[in-house]
């Protein structure tokens, strides 16, 4: 103090320092006053300019330095989003208003924000010693993984080794393990959760159309003048495409929206027709309807003359033959199935054929159930027969649930039956194609389609396979009638890539390696309408965690396979890939990593890089791939051009109720969680959001002597898990609901692994069960 | 005449302080109530009333109170008919303000060229204090008044050609925007723009006439930058101090699970409810599908009846 002092009093008198020294002991009354002003001047200044800001200009409540394009990690919608970064940190997310979404995004979207920094991240490699999981180096972990997957290819074969992806996988992730299992090690066994979730979706569409994915998109809302939503809640499951479709009802009032769905979900809150119908009846109801549309003359008859064919199995048959068999489908006869009136079949069969555009959306209420292929091929029948397709605002369309399930796993042909593509396994040509565009010799790829998701985990439990590598995705929770495939996990070598741990699936793994996840890693994501858009890679992985990627070329070169990657970065995959897509009809090679960091995302088929991209796919002068211009619409997946026409019967179910197991359960999901809550149920905000809930219909909890919040179990021919009762009249008599989300709670115990003789998806959406009082 | 000079000065600086406020108050008389001004404004931007009969209210805000106080709120209160409000403060400041310029003047030339020589000094200072400084207090009061008053109203935001594209968003009885639905709905019988665009709370208004002040300073200056942007944090108190009391708003989980986020402004409720207004990319689609149609209307004209019954021949057969 007294130095500054003095340099200020020389200031004042530079001539005369030693009378100044000779002046002051301390501090005289003058300079005290000139310090204290001088002070209260800085103060007030400097309170001034930092609020400055404010007074000239609203902040930011949350200090962001630059903000990125991205994507978010959740659903299958897929929303555009700007990650605000700060010190090497993301601190802020908000909807991209460029996007399809137009800013928004729910409750998930915006918690992406923190997802990357709440608790269980898996931080380092463990390898299981004496029972328990103990940390161990990346080189310790990869060579004893390399060394017990060769061995068992070498004693057992390649069948004997199994890789279970994810829809959560980025596109260059899915398909490099896909070219290493296949190309490289030579078996077809990699199959992923997209086989729980939209393998009916993707058989329906390959089926009809001849080639998988929708050809309609999100843009489609805005023109239908009717929405027919079934086996989906999307208010809760895609609340912005949901918001999207409120939107279009709400700048046009007389938009009718049907829904059918055995809940009275959020969704059927909005409908101006609500078909609420008993679970797994739904195909006598389309067959219903499409008997009302040839009753009332709502049948496309230049449809049915120029682009469709009917048939019956693997028999095509005549329109006749498909009219005689609807003959068993009045409305009066599927009422008393569906259990509701003929009168709304009637109804919603006019308004779906007589609307100017109508649009359909569904989710797992079609897909997983065992006539989940039966009911795709239905309702994609249904748009075809009224003409209600090819249109803005007329098509069919389903949503997916992950963020990459259609571009990574079904375009990739990650499943135990595809190739990319659309190729199939079992086809010699598709398998010759792909051995010369991976440059691969002839005969390399194994004929044999490989394990399927449920069969996969039968075959670990009875040793067919021995080593499985499983990333990003949490099975044990998410399969179906899981008690048995617990100790498949225990019979098996089974490493499981995971960004978070504990997860049910990481405490039976031999190996757990830490992933990076989002944007601790860059990558091409791509959801329901054949958009491919890129998430950055912003920050750096936590702990000692890599990319999947990264971990699957480590496994190729240890195995002897990394030729199969000459070049090492993601981009050089997505280059890749794109070329050899431009050898099909899922032709992207337009869409570059330089495009898709420009802008949010890109709707193949895009041929060339000046190409904006497709909206509707089939329909002359939108899609580049269509060859007859004049046509009203041009089937190119199908070698004739006509899209396929299924007859299906009402099947029974699997599963009968008895005096024993009276009920159905029923399984779905809250807003606010997603899947097996390994993400959402960390973060803080979400955690007081309850998911171990089991709806029950009034009548029923009268019959059980259950109240609200009373402990209840629910018990099938599987298992038993508990719940706490929620009753409520949204939901039909006989039947109970329960989310999959918990992991305490876990209702996978109860369902059943049966699964839809085309797709082999399971069946989570009716089992029969008891209740009684926990 | 060393007397007449300084009054004759005083008389004429006191004329012109008088004469420019009272034109000021004209004007902004002018501004809001001329039926004539607000029918143009109308039809500058399209408005069509008679498309807004259509409500929303069962999609959206299902049986929650709030529908049922704003759809009571809709019979009790039309918007869009100025004839028919009752007097604002804004009103009773404007008159107020009138009253007091022309007592004011009246004074000034009372005291000054008729009573001048009849009334005593101090009487003469007094009322030169009162006419000078007291009654043009309230006139400055009353046109501050006014002026808030009337910055709140949607023409006044709509007089700048930079809010066309949300002022043209508010009156689409089609677009889905929050702006226009809560004008076409009536959830907000009036003042549309600034009912969501100040800050409720102490600071409230302060804030708002900043933020106005601010984009008249870079209007005038010509320094904003297209496409433009909302600044800063949206403060959700301009959403939840209608909204938060509803069942609609309570019985939502994330509402709940993110509350704290929410009143902390961290989130945004336009977050998940929005797009408050067009989308910088669907103002400029708006632009060129007006460009469009006008194009095409113009078209249409060039074809006459005639030529017009032919082509739907031709597209008949």
């Amino acid at each position: 103090m007294s130095k500054k002092d003095g340099i200020n009093r020389n200031k004042e008198h530079p001539t005369s320092p030693d009378t100044a020294s000779d002046k002051y002991d301390g501090l005289s009354r003058r300079d005290f006053m000139r310090i204290a002003s001088l002070s209260a001047a800085g103060v007030f200044t400097g309170s001034l300019m930092s609020g400055c800001g404010e007074l000239w200009e609203r902040q930011p409540v949350i200090d962001v330095d630059s903000w990125h394009q991205g994507v978010c990690r959740f659903c299958g919608t897929g929303c555009g989003i700007k990650i605000g970064m700060s010190d090497g940190k993301v601190v802020d997310v908000k909807g991209d208003p460029a996007a399809h979404n137009r800013g928004r995004l729910c409750i998930k979207g915006i918690l992406n924000r923190e997802i990357l920094y709440v608790e269980d991240r898996a931080l380092y490699p463990m390898i299981r010693k004496n029972g328990e999981l103990e940390r161990a180096s990346w080189e310790e972990a990869m060579e004893l993984i390399a060394s017990r997957f060769s061995q068992s290819i070498q004693n057992s074969g390649p069948d004997s080794v199994a890789f279970y992806g994810s829809g959560q996988l980025f596109t260059e992730e899915s398909y490099s393990a896909n070219k290493l299992f296949k190309a490289g090690i030579g078996t077809n066994n990699v199959d992923g959760n997209p086989r729980l979730c939209m393998a009916s979706a993707a058989v329906g569409y390959t089926s009809v159309f001849g080639k998988d994915e929708p050809m309609g998109c999100y843009e489609d809302t805005d023109h239908a003048d009717c929405f027919f939503v079934t086996g989906s809640n999307m208010a809760e499951c895609h609340p912005i495409v949901w918001e999207r479709l409120q939107d279009r009802k709400r700048s046009n009032p007389d938009t009718f929206l049907i829904v059918v769905d055995p809940r009275k979900t959020r969704t059927a809150e909005h409908a101006d027709l609500f078909l609420q119908i008993k679970p797994g009846t739904d195909v006598a109801l389309y067959n219903s309807m499409i008997y009302e549309f040839y009753r009332r003359g709502l049948v496309d008859l230049e449809m049915i003359e120029d682009y469709l064919s009917f048939q019956s199995g693997s028999n095509s048959i005549t329109e006749e033959q498909f009219r005689s068999h609807l003959e068993k489908y009045t409305p009066e006869r599927a009422a008393s199935v569906c259990g509701i009136s003929a009168e709304q079949i009637r109804e919603a069969a006019f308004r779906f054929g007589n609307s100017p555009a109508t649009m359909s959306f569904w989710t797992m209420g079609l897909n997983q159930q065992i006539q989940g292929t039966a009911a795709n091929r239905l309702v994609m029948a249904m748009h075809l027969l009224t003409g209600q397709i090819g249109r803005p605002g007329a098509t069919p369309f389903s949503l997916t649930g992950q963020p990459n399930a259609g571009g990574g796993v079904r375009d990739t042909g990650s499943l135990a039956h595809a190739l990319p593509n659309g190729r199939l396994v079992a086809n010699p040509k598709h398998r010759k194609e792909m051995e010369e565009l991976w440059n691969v010799p002839e005969g390399t790829i194994s004929p044999n389609p490989g394990h399927h998701a449920i069969s996969l985990f039968q075959a670990m439990n009875s040793g067919d396979v021995e080593c499985a590598l499983i990333m990003s995705t949490n099975p044990i929770q998410s399969l179906p009638n899981i008690l048995p495939y617990r100790d498949a996990m225990e019979n098996a070598f089974v490493v499981v890539a995971d960004a978070f741990h504990p997860t049910e699936t990481t405490k039976y793994a031999d190996v757990v390696l830490p992933a990076a996840m989002w944007a601790e890693k860059g990558g091409v994501f791509s959801q329901s309408e054949r958009r491919y858009h890129y998430v950055p890679n912003l920050v750096e992985p936590k702990g000692e965690a890599r990319s999947d990627f990264d971990i699957i070329i480590d496994l190729a070169d240890r195995l002897g396979h990394g030729d199969l990657f000459p070049n090492r970065t993601q981009a050089d995959i997505w280059e890749e890939w794109r070329k050899i897509s431009a050898h099909s009809t899922y032709n992207f090679e337009g869409i570059t990593y330089e495009r898709l960091k420009n802008q949010p995302g890109i709707l193949w088929p895009c041929p060339d890089e000046d190409h904006p991209g497709t909206c509707r796919r089939y329909v002359p002068g939108e899609d580049p791939l269509v060859k007859d211009e004049d046509a009203r619409l041009d089937f190119y997946g199908r070698p004739d051009g006509r899209a396929l026409i299924y007859l299906h019967e009402q099947g029974e179910p699997y599963e009968n109720q008895n005096e024993k197991f009276p009920l159905l359960l029923t399984t779905g999901r809250v807003l606010e969680h997603w899947h097996t809550e390994t993400i959402t149920r960390r973060v803080d905000d979400l955690k007081n959001i309850k998911t171990d809930f089991l709806e029950v219909h009034p009548a029923d909890a009268a019959r059980y002597g259950l109240q609200d919040g009373d402990d209840v179990r629910v018990a099938s021919r599987r298992g038993d898990a508990e719940f706490v009762t929620r009753i409520t009249d949204d939901i039909r008599e006989g039947l109970v609901f329960a989310t999959f989300h918990s992991a305490k709670h876990l209702v996978n115990k109860v369902t059943s692994d049966a699964v839809d003789p085309f797709s082999r998806q399971p069946d989570y959406k009716r089992c029969a069960v008891s209740i009684e009082k926990a | 005449m060393k007397k007449f000079n300084p009054t004759l000065l005083l008389s004429c600086l006191i004329l012109l302080i008088v004469s420019g406020t009272a034109l000021a108050l004209t004007g902004i008389y002018h501004l809001e109530d001329t039926p004539g001004s607000t029918a143009s404004f109308e039809t500058v931007h399209k408005v069509d009333t008679e498309s807004f009969e259509r409500s929303e209210a069962k999609t959206t805000l299902d049986g929650g109170t709030y529908a049922n106080i704003m759809q009571n709120a809709q019979t009790e209160k039309p918007i869009a008919s100025t004839a028919e409000k009752g007097m604002t403060i804004g009103e009773i400041m404007r008159w107020a303000g009138i009253v007091a310029i022309v007592v004011a003047i009246v004074i000034l030339l009372l005291i000054e060229f008729i009573y001048r020589d009849r009334i005593n000094p101090m009487n003469y200072r007094i009322l030169l204090i009162i006419s000078l400084f007291v009654l043009p207090m309230i006139v400055g009061l009353g046109t501050s008044a006014t002026v808030l008053e009337t910055t709140k109203s949607v023409q006044s935001c709509g007089s700048c050609h930079v809010m066309d594209p949300f002022v043209d968003d508010l009156f689409d009885a089609e677009s889905t925007t929050l702006a226009a639905r809560h004008y076409k709905n009536k959830w907000i019988p009036k003042y549309q723009c600034y009912t969501c665009h100040t800050t409720y709370g102490a600071h409230g208004t302060f804030e708002g006439k900043r933020d106005g002040f601010r984009h008249w300073l870079l209007f005038v200056t010509g320094t904003w930058d297209e496409p433009i942007s909302y600044s800063g944090s949206y403060p959700n108190m301009n959403c939840t101090s209608c909204h938060a009391g509803t069942n609609a708003f309570q019985q939502v989980k994330s509402h709940r699970a993110l509350s704290s986020k929410l009143r902390a402004d961290e989130v945004s409720c336009t977050s998940c409810h929005g797009p408050a207004h067009p989308t910088p990319k669907e103002r400029v689609a708006s632009t060129d599908q007006q460009e469009i149609e006008q194009r095409s209307t113009s078209a249409m004209r060039k074809i006459g009846p005639e030529e017009l019954n032919s082509l739907v021949e031709a597209l008949d057969e």
